[in-house]
């Protein structure tokens, strides 16, 4: 796995503002990158999982009319 | 509680068959009950008394005159407000839809309006289901009926509250991430969040596409069966519901779980819970084992992971799905919901799809051990509910976040989509409920039930209430 940097408030900023088109101000940005810090510590071991030949749970269905799709 | 409003719904539905109650006599029951008890658990949001005293009059008039739907017939229920109800407010407890009055019902709603049953109220739920204690809702926390000072669980708290003060005899419910279970385990009532795909979701405002379940929360295993068997199949509207048939839920009560392997999966499920409520439920599958079932000690790979998952997946479909909101009226959620929904945007795609794949991964592992064992039982909770706003907990000296640890029981089975059964099993030394959760093969809700029927043929602590 490549070594990730810890997010940073001007980071996060830059992804809510430029990626997101949610742009938050330095405070927000500050609280979500040390809440958001910790949650991607939890992400990361997903990345080391055994899951090289498993298909996601979502795979796509063709739609065919007559069987509602909401 | 007064005797009518204690009456199981097998029981109602055999006093409405030989007419010695009527529904019009219990629905108004259920009225005053909530009249005297809403307040301070603030279950109900939305009280519908003249709807509900016109649509038991017509019960009473059709099973007079011999046309009885079934069991749920002149059963007084509630909504939980996530569930879209034509002509009636439905909030998902957020100011985003405060006069929100939809057109159409949830197909759950309608089916089981066509079974008969009257809908008292709507019920209060975290906003959106966006949360597991229902502290943040447009109408203020519901509190717990054991001790109003405690959460109810949620997302669906109101539906768990208004069930164990007998405001209602059944309710429905969501579970994304156990928000069916969590309320039923905090109030000490049944719940049942059936195999994804199993009931339809049109008309309930999503959370999770990939993990949305609807089912019912009731005071016992056997009015759960009744209350979900008009609510499975396809309705033409939700693309996850398979055409399979339906069985009798009601029937598949049998009470016998003799030669039964329950596998007793000891890591994560027991050895992360506070040690009452493993005790409480190590008792509870010593009952099972009393009447004739085999325990198996189990395994089950990459569990650990399973919050990681979750919390990927409720972030980004969460966030998606409130994309458009979140730009224009974001003000306009709770604090903690608009803040999840803000770190949805920080997700990566790849991420979502590795928590996608590990739900395969965990899927596969859950099958492996369903080969070996029937069913499997493990606390519902590590926890039990504790103070409304209370973010931190300590659990065998491990500090924790409360959401983090209401979840992690729960979740496994929204990602694998399993039918797990809540039931009571103790209190805790404070007089908190205790629950033990059983989960079962998919579609095979009612081995499930049974269980869950059976054990609590033998033993009582589903038909304990709270003090008025």
């Amino acid at each position: 796995m490549s070594a990730r940097s810890p997010l940073t408030p001007n980071g996060v900023q830059a992804v809510a503002a430029e990626l997101a088109g949610q742009p938050v101000d330095s405070e927000k940005a500050t609280a979500h990158a040390e809440v958001f810090e910790n949650i991607m510590q939890m992400i990361e071991t997903l990345r080391d999982l055994p899951i090289k030949d498993v298909e996601p749970a979502v795979v796509y269905r063709p739609v065919e009319r007559g069987e509602g799709d909401g | 509680m007064s005797k009518l409003t204690e009456l199981s719904i097998a029981q109602l539905s055999a006093a409405y068959r030989d007419k010695s109650l009527s529904p019009v006599e219990v629905t108004e029951a259920c009225l005053d009950r909530i009249s005297t008890q809403n307040d301070k658990v603030n279950a109900f949001v939305l009280v519908c008394a003249e709807e509900a005293r016109a649509e038991a009059k017509a019960a009473e008039a059709e099973i007079a005159a011999g046309n009885w739907r079934g069991p749920l017939h002149g059963v007084p229920i509630g909504h939980k407000d996530l569930y879209q109800t034509a002509g009636i407010r439905s909030t998902s407890a957020s100011r985003l839809l405060e006069n929100h009055v939809p057109e159409e019902d949830a197909t759950s709603v309608a089916r089981l309006k066509a079974a008969g049953v009257i809908m008292v109220g709507k019920l209060n739920t975290h906003e959106f289901a966006y949360g597991p204690t229902n502290d943040s809702s447009m109408f203020g926390p519901c509190r717990n009926p054991w001790n109003t000072e405690r959460f109810s669980g949620g997302s669906s708290g109101g539906s768990g509250a208004a069930v164990a003060l007998g405001m209602c005899a059944g309710a429905t419910g969501s579970d994304t991430g156990g928000s069916i279970r969590i309320p039923s385990a905090c109030c000490g009532i049944t719940g049942l969040k059936p195999t994804y795909g199993r009931s339809s979701r049109a008309g309930i405002y999503p959370l999770c596409w990939t993990m949305d379940h609807a089912g019912p929360m009731t005071r016992s295993a056997e009015d759960a069966a009744l209350m979900f068997q008009p609510m499975p199949g396809p309705d033409g509207r939700d693309a996850s519901v398979p055409d399979r048939e339906t069985p009798d839920y009601a029937a598949a009560l049998t009470g016998e779980v003799k030669g039964l392997r329950i596998g007793v999966p000891k890591h994560y499920f027991f050895d992360r819970s506070m040690p009452e409520v493993a005790s409480a439920a190590e008792a509870a599958r010593e009952v099972l084992e009393g009447a004739g079932a085999e325990l198996r000690e189990i395994d089950i790979a990459h569990i650990d992971h399973a919050a990681a998952a979750a919390m990927v997946i409720y972030l980004s479909e969460g966030t998606s799905y409130h994309e458009d909101h979140i730009a224009t009226i974001g003000e306009l959620y709770t604090d903690q919901v608009r803040l999840f929904l803000a770190l949805g945007n920080y997700v990566l795609a790849k991420d979502y799809l590795h928590a996608q794949r590990y739900r395969t991964l965990l899927g596969h592992a859950m099958a492996d051990v369903l080969t070996e064992v029937d069913v499997m039982a493990m606390p519902t909770l590590p926890l039990t509910a504790q103070a409304i706003g209370q973010e931190n907990i300590e659990i065998r000296g491990q500090s924790e976040s409360v959401f983090g640890a209401i979840l992690r029981n729960t979740e496994p089975f929204d990602l694998t989509g399993l039918p797990v059964l809540s039931v009571p099993c103790g209190f805790d030394s404070d007089g908190m409920p205790i629950s033990l959760q059983i989960a079962g093969r998919p579609f095979d809700e009612a081995s499930v039930l049974n269980v869950g029927h059976a054990y609590q043929q033998a033993s009582d602590w589903h038909s304990h209430r709270p003090p008025d």
